[in-house]
């Protein structure tokens, strides 16, 4: 058993106790290359990140053996950077960032692809025909929409979109950035990061983005929200602490733990589908590579 | 070229194969020879080096080292700033380390120039003048192109190989670019190509390159060092003739076998040899480990290093390998990759000089070409913007914990004390003790005025 000892927000001292003989981080993949946002497959069986290529040039996606056994395959052949992935429901489809060669400085699309890597198509590309890029895509649970943000009226915004990438809907109206949503497990909210109220912080809105509401209040951002499968916790990176830390947190941002406490990067948190850990991209061996770290249940 | 991991090659180059490869693969530049005045590192003056890193592309002063925190939302930005170790100094939340650092720091927060074109700015930048420099649409200003500081020392300097075995004027990366085309303004500009700079490189995953000696895969030692000899026999009975390019081709293959002779030309940039806590804390990233190869050739007797940020401008995402142009997600890249990168790497050699007794003699000094707009754009990004930038300085012998020049509320444009490049090259001559006189015997006319509170 390993304990994490941590002063609550209220200067309580808070205990997480983590499984019974489990590691409480184990590291995914060794070599040392950039990487973002990790997601799981729906089976928990396979990783799919963004890795750079040796020199730093080129971003592309790739299903990692989170076990180590099956070799590494990109999702797709395209040549032109790709990431940011999110993997639909049924983990049949796959949503990611789709970048068009330069100079086009920010046109970034939302595009689509079966897991297998066919049937590529671009479901939300320039708006109105106008350059502007959309990010970090997260499904619906349901799988019959995803929340993304757009830059297309002309400041960084939330909206969601159906899964065929119409009827898009703006969520947020803020002057700053509104950045990287999640989709709940239950449908009902999406968390997000702005900077609406100073720095980058935590939120949460209802699907048809009404009722605002904050969920985190510290020095430094809070940003790349993840909620947890059962909906009851939030997994989230902060510099409070003076490094970029991955935090554990109740849905309404109490109670934050900081379960990574290395003084290497951890960012880019994604839960494993059973919710008793979160797979973190994390440069405390020096390179960039994947971690999981076991949080209980 | 892969020194800490292709034993081939490097054993090639050891046997003298890297003059061979300059002459083979046309690239004359790769080593240089020439004669030269005596660099004054006996004058008194405390820096013996320089270190530049370059930061290709221009990074924002409101996300740096000039936060606005009371500008309104939509130019400040959703980074806070954070307290340094310089009462009433801030900068960005992004940058502790260098935070922490802030005593020995220098922070000129007022640069500007009359250019936001990347391919001019970085002539104006690097040379400290307009001349020479070529715009986007390829429209070349009158004049003629200045050296840049680094070439200036390096003409400057008593000896065509410096101490460490190369030459005296090193740029880690390769030629600026800015898309598909290439900046000028590193060379030796009306100083001759004698004094354009020799090149290094690191690959994450492969190790230190020499690009302008990198042998094609096809290629092996063996098959270099048979047309090595095949030079030497031509050599021997054809005469390289009269003039000055011969002769400074001549000069290129003696500097090249000088090169050749002095292993410790290569054991400088073995990157083995360094603790793993010393390299981790520079990072594995390029920049990182480039940092690192800057402070071992100071060590070793370099006078003047560039650490290029990146060949193109562009963001890593846009078909670049990561400059700081990024007129979309900013901030995102900025928290991702740029801000941690460049504030471990920095921190880390102001703390690895110290640690060795050398920051006293060595100058950082961190600048790109320019800032970006206050005022976010529609893209969550910044666009260019050349009147008002940060310059951060650190040893040498500049006095830390100082802040030259403000900017408005805005970070729109200096309200004191306005720095040209062309002043920052003087400081950084200054401090090495280069003056006017010595820039007239070299057939230069001084340009600038030295940061009087720097000097």
């Amino acid at each position: 058993m390993m304990m994490i000892w941590h002063p609550g927000a209220f200067g309580i001292l808070m205990i997480c106790q983590m499984g019974l003989g489990a590691s409480p981080i184990a590291r995914l993949t060794t070599d040392g290359l950039e990487k973002a946002r990790p997601t799981f497959s729906a089976d928990g069986t396979s990783l799919l990140v963004a890795r750079h290529a040796a020199d730093g040039g080129t971003i592309s996606l790739h299903w990692v053996d989170p076990a180590g056994l099956a070799p590494e395959r990109r999702l797709t052949d395209r040549k032109l950077p790709e990431y940011h992935a999110a993997i639909d429901p049924s983990g049949k489809r796959v949503l990611f960032v789709a970048i068009s060669q330069s100079g086009t400085q920010g046109n970034l699309d939302i595009a689509s692809v079966n897991a297998d890597g066919s049937g590529l198509s671009t479901l939300v590309g320039d708006v109105s025909g106008k350059l502007s890029h959309q990010d970090w895509p997260s499904w619906s649970p349901d799988g019959s929409r995803f929340a993304f943000s757009s830059t297309h009226e002309g400041n960084q915004e939330i909206y969601t979109a159906r899964a065929d990438g119409s009827d898009l809907a703006r969520l947020t109206q803020s002057p700053g950035q509104d950045v990287h949503p999640c989709w709940s497990p239950g449908g009902d909210f999406l968390v997000f990061a702005t900077d609406r109220w100073g720095g980058l912080e935590l939120a949460r809105a209802k699907v048809d983005g009404t009722g605002v509401e904050r969920l985190t209040t510290s020095p430094g951002f809070d940003d790349f929200p993840a909620v947890s499968p059962d909906g009851k916790r939030l997994a989230f990176v902060s510099n409070r602490d003076g490094n970029y830390e991955v935090h554990v947190a109740a849905i309404d941002g109490t109670g934050a733990v900081n379960v990574t406490r290395s003084p290497g990067r951890d960012t880019h948190p994604c839960w494993s589908p059973d919710g008793r850990s979160v797979v973190v991209v994390s440069d405390r061996d020096g390179g960039a590579d994947l971690y999981r770290v076991d949080v209980g249940p | 070229m892969n020194v800490s991991q292709d034993r081939t090659r490097r054993a090639f180059l050891q046997a003298g194969g890297a003059a061979a490869l300059g002459l083979a693969m046309g690239h004359p530049a790769a080593i240089r020879s020439a004669r030269g005045t005596a660099l004054s590192a006996a004058s008194g003056a405390p820096a013996r080096a320089v270190i530049v890193l370059w930061l290709w592309g221009g990074p924002s002063q409101l996300d740096t080292f000039d936060p606005k925190p009371d500008a309104p939302i939509e130019h400040r930005g959703p980074f806070e700033s954070i307290a340094t170790s310089v009462p009433g100094v801030r900068f960005v939340e992004l940058l502790p380390g260098l935070a922490r650092r802030a005593h020995r720091l220098a922070v000129v927060r007022s640069m500007r120039h009359e250019s936001n074109d990347h391919g001019v700015a970085g002539t104006i930048a690097l040379t400290g003048s307009i001349a020479g420099a070529v715009d986007l649409g390829g429209n070349a200003a009158t004049g003629a192109m200045r050296p840049s500081v680094g070439a200036i020392v390096s003409r400057l300097s008593r000896d065509r190989v410096s101490p460490s075995g190369l030459p005296p004027y090193v740029v880690l990366g390769s030629p600026l670019h800015q898309g598909l085309k290439r900046v000028v303004g590193e060379g030796g500009g009306l100083l001759g190509g004698s004094y354009d700079p020799f090149r290094l490189d690191y690959e994450p995953g492969r190790g230190v390159k020499v690009p302008d000696l990198d042998l094609p895969p096809e290629i092996s030692a063996d098959r270099m060092q048979a047309r090595w000899g095949l030079h030497q026999s031509l050599t021997g009975h054809v005469s390289l003739g009269e003039g000055r390019a011969p002769q400074d081709l001549k000069r290129q293959y003696d500097l090249a076998r000088g090169l050749l002779s002095a292993k410790a030309g290569l054991d400088v940039l073995d990157l083995d040899r360094e603790p793993e806590r010393v390299r981790a804390r520079y990072g594995a990233h390029r920049f990182g480990r480039c940092c690192l190869i800057a402070r071992r050739l100071v060590e070793a007797g370099t006078p003047f290093v560039q650490v290029n940020w990146s060949t193109h401008v562009e963001c890593p995402e846009d078909a670049g390998d990561g400059g700081w142009d990024m007129h979309d997600r900013y901030f995102a890249i900025m928290q991702d990759r740029h801000g941690w990168m460049l504030d471990r790497a920095m921190s880390a050699l102001i703390d690895d000089l110290d640690d060795r007794g050398l920051l006293e003699s060595t100058l950082i000094v961190a600048v790109g070409e320019f800032g970006r707009t206050p005022k976010i754009n529609e893209k969550a990004g910044r666009d260019h913007w050349n009147h008002c930038y940060s310059a951060v300085l650190a040893g040498g012998g500049v006095p830390g914990g100082v802040v030259v020049g403000a900017s408005d509320r805005r970070a729109e444009h200096p309200t004191d004390r306005p720095v040209s490049p062309a002043d920052l090259g003087a400081t950084i001559l200054a401090r090495l003790g280069v003056g006017a006189a010595d820039l007239t015997g070299i057939g230069l006319v001084p340009m600038g005025e030295p940061i009087s509170e720097l000097v």
